[in-house]
């Protein structure tokens, strides 16, 4: 039997980016300084953990306006959802016990 | 990893899920208030007419400005609300246009029970709305 630990995924398990997905997975769309805020990080972390996920097919950025103020919002793909839900199935393995002696 | 680490993540990861969730509960404002004020404006249409008729049709306007202000401000987007808002929207307006044609052609204009009855069944829908999107996860 393998070690739950073998099902984490490598993208999500970094501190900031398992926050930055366990706030998008609650929500449709979130926006980027919310997110920033949640996760008490600076705009250019965030950016780069943003980028990360974006390459990886996690996570989608969708840039707007409200009036003449620009605006970013984040958003998870399927991908990431189903990402997510195996990390987080990983995770409770590990905090069962599981694969344990 | 060690399992008090995993757990400590799962437990800040639900925290962050329940921040999120908190901030994406507006829309139960926003259907909640729509409900109120439109069921004021059906029960003040039963009871006006003619150009009186424009002073709920205002209540109703403002309120929509209103809705379309303070949704734009919200940083969070609950997954699916749109889709769960219009349909409490297309039930509100079809309930609303059956309400004025019994007025109209039953002849039931300034009938207290009828514009409360009429008034609570198009508001209807918004509170059902507002209760979904409570329980949204």
């Amino acid at each position: 039997m393998s070690h739950p630990r073998h099902d984490l995924d490598e993208i999500i398990h970094s501190p900031v980016r398992m926050s930055v997905v366990a706030v998008l997975s609650a929500a449709g769309e979130v926006e980027f300084a919310f997110v920033r805020d949640a996760v008490e990080v600076t705009d250019p972390t965030l950016s780069k953990h943003v980028t990360t996920l974006e390459k990886a097919g996690y996570v989608e950025v969708v840039k707007g306006y409200l009036g003449k103020r620009p605006r970013t919002w984040l958003k998870l793909t399927p991908e990431g959802h189903a990402a997510f839900a195996r990390h987080l199935a990983a995770l409770k393995a590990i905090a069962d016990g599981a694969g344990m002696p | 990893m060690d399992r008090d680490e995993a757990a400590a993540v799962l437990r800040a990861a639900e925290a962050h899920r329940e921040t999120v969730r908190a901030a994406g509960r507006w829309p139960v404002t926003v259907l909640l208030a729509l409900g109120g004020v439109l069921f004021a404006t059906e029960f003040t249409t039963a009871f006006t007419s003619g150009a009186w008729t424009f002073l709920p049709a205002a209540w109703a306007a403002i309120c929509a400005a209103w809705v379309g202000w303070y949704a734009s401000r919200q940083s969070v987007r609950p997954r699916g609300y749109l889709r769960r808002y219009s349909v409490s929207l297309v039930a509100g307006m079809l309930l609303h246009v059956g309400y004025v044609l019994v007025l109209v052609l039953a002849g039931w204009h300034g009938e207290p029970l009828v514009a409360l009855v009429g008034a609570a069944a198009v508001a209807a829908p918004f509170f059902v709305g507002a209760h979904v999107e409570s329980r949204a996860a």
